[in-house]
């Protein structure tokens, strides 16, 4: 049997006594979209930081491919939280060598079909400084891919991003998925973004799972993602 | 399979870092200046004395203004543009935000640590090397490879070299004063991995770590002073300065001398070893446990 992409059980995490994520379970299966949604605050990047490990959590328990060992499911794993940062005085293809460094050394050759891949081959000389955000984006998708992960985590990657920036984003996406066989989990409050990209979709608010599926099951006749999202958000969970 | 990250990989990726900064070459460069420094002021003084003296005399070899570029060297002008370069190593990946990025993989965080501990020695080592280098070359070139050192008036940074016979005992000594350089310039940069750890910005860490030297340096001067004017507890007061920061650079001016009297530096040693691993120690509990956020 094929042990999930992401499974997570019982994760639980509060700061300052305020419960941020509550008991949450989330299954997410080889090569599926899935879309983790929720209003702002909801505990949807609290959540990603602690299956990155990049936070503890209080209870509960984070398995990717069925390992919860953190160093051997990270080298499962290529994610990005709250917008990808790099060093602003070095050349894109530079940061990309820094972190490959960071995953135990990756072929110069990958570089090149990566940045190949988020069309930054004629820019990836240039000092990241001069990137636009759409630019940035995409080189922090690179560099979320150098290792050849199998899962990919991304938190809200068109934000900020112009109409074209943001098509440019999904599209490359939706490529990248294919091309790199990957299982891919993206939080995001742009419905429309996650009803273009998704298999599978999440809804939590404050801190709770209210409706997990696929689009299909979740959405009722004639109904916009966008309409359910609403009616579950306001309504605490509550399937009519 | 879980890749080997190994500590060569993360301190190429480091030296990237600062490289790209333009860090090594300004702390290279920095350090070159000692170099000349010290060959200028032999110079300055070989001219002084040839205009006292009835006949000139070749008091210095290429020698001398090596073991005056590592006293300057050593000293804590050039221990602030170290500082500086630390602060930024220790911090700017918590600042720029980059250290979520590095911490996603499956590299273990006390591997990060140590490859930042020791890119900051080898660029300490680097410096100092490169302030001997320039003395040196300078020196060949403007005192040759002989000197009447013993007519020299006691200068500070080079007259214990008379305690020496031979140019072999001399290099000798100076290869050793670049290890205890090193050694005696670490704990500030040691605490700023501390204070890096706690403020997560450069600019904080620069400053917070000089506040801790400033007072380290105070609590030293007072209890000199106290100690000096033997007043009531002057004696316990010599006894704290001498676990002062400031007081257990007295470990750098071991090197100078004869091997009997070295070991008298012991305390010293001690003193600064323990502030490196009380101050990394802390560094490393910070940036082991803490939350990236």
């Amino acid at each position: 049997m094929t042990e999930p992409a992401l499974k997570i059980a019982g994760l639980t995490r509060s700061y300052g006594g305020k419960v941020v994520v509550d008991n949450l379970d989330l299954q997410v299966e080889v090569g599926d979209v899935y879309g983790f949604l929720g209003p702002n605050g909801a505990g949807k990047t609290t959540t990603m930081r602690m299956i990155l490990g990049l936070i503890g959590r209080d209870a509960g328990t984070v398995k990717l491919f069925g390992l919860d060992d953190p160093i051997a499911s990270r080298a499962r794993l290529g994610g990005i939280v709250e917008g990808p940062k790099f060093y602003p005085y070095l050349s894109g293809r530079e940061n990309l060598r820094v972190f490959a460094a960071y995953s135990g050394g990756v072929p110069e050759s990958r570089i090149d079909e990566l940045l190949e891949r988020v069309r930054l081959r004629d820019r990836a000389g240039d000092a990241v400084r001069t990137y636009s955000l759409g630019m940035r984006q995409r080189l922090g998708i690179a560099q979320a891919l150098l290792a050849r992960p199998s899962l990919l985590l991304l938190d809200e990657p068109t934000n900020g991003l112009d109409p074209h920036g943001q098509k440019e984003v999904r599209d490359l996406i939706g490529e990248l998925r294919e091309a790199e066989d990957l299982t891919v989990f993206i939080s995001s409050h742009l419905l429309f973004e996650i009803e273009a990209l998704c298999t599978r979709v999440g809804i939590i608010d404050n801190g709770r799972k209210i409706a997990e599926g696929t689009t299909e099951e979740l959405l009722e006749e004639g109904e916009s993602l966008e309409d359910c999202f609403l009616r579950l958000t306001a309504t605490g969970g509550q399937i009519r | 399979m879980t890749p080997n990250v190994g500590l060569i990989g993360l301190c190429g990726a480091e030296w990237r870092k600062i490289r790209g900064r333009g860090l090594v070459w300004a702390v290279l460069i920095f350090g070159g200046l000692h170099g000349l420094l010290a060959v200028a002021l032999l110079k300055g003084l070989q001219i002084l004395n040839d205009k006292q003296l009835p006949e000139p005399v070749d008091l210095y070899s290429w020698l001398e203004p090596v073991a005056t570029a590592l006293g300057f060297a050593a000293f804590p002008v050039n221990g602030f543009v170290l500082l500086l370069l630390a602060s930024i190593v220790w911090a700017e990946d918590h600042s720029l935000g980059t250290l979520a990025m590095i911490f996603v993989r499956p590299v273990q965080r006390w591997k990060v640590f140590v490859s930042k501990v020791l890119v900051i020695v080898a660029v300490t080592a680097l410096s100092l090397l490169c302030a001997v280098l320039v003395a040196a070359l300078l020196g060949m070139v403007l005192f040759g490879f002989s000197g009447e050192l013993a007519q020299a008036p006691p200068i500070p940074f080079y007259s214990w070299m008379g305690a020496f016979e031979g140019t072999g005992a001399r290099l000798g000594r100076i290869a050793l004063g670049v290890l205890y350089a090193v050694v005696v310039l670490a704990p500030p940069l040691c605490v700023a991995a501390f204070v890096a750890n706690v403020s997560r910005s450069p600019v904080l860490t620069l400053f917070g770590t000089i506040i801790i030297l400033l007072v380290d340096f105070f609590v030293w001067a007072g209890g000199s002073a106290w100690a000096g004017l033997k007043l009531s507890g002057g004696e316990t007061a010599g006894k704290v300065v001498e676990w002062t920061i400031w007081g257990s650079r007295r470990f750098f001016e071991a090197y100078t001398l004869p091997e009997a009297a070295a070991d008298a530096s012991w305390q010293p040693l001690l003193a600064t070893v323990g502030y490196c691993g009380l101050f990394l120690g802390l560094g490393l509990l910070l940036m082991s446990r803490r939350d990236i956020t």
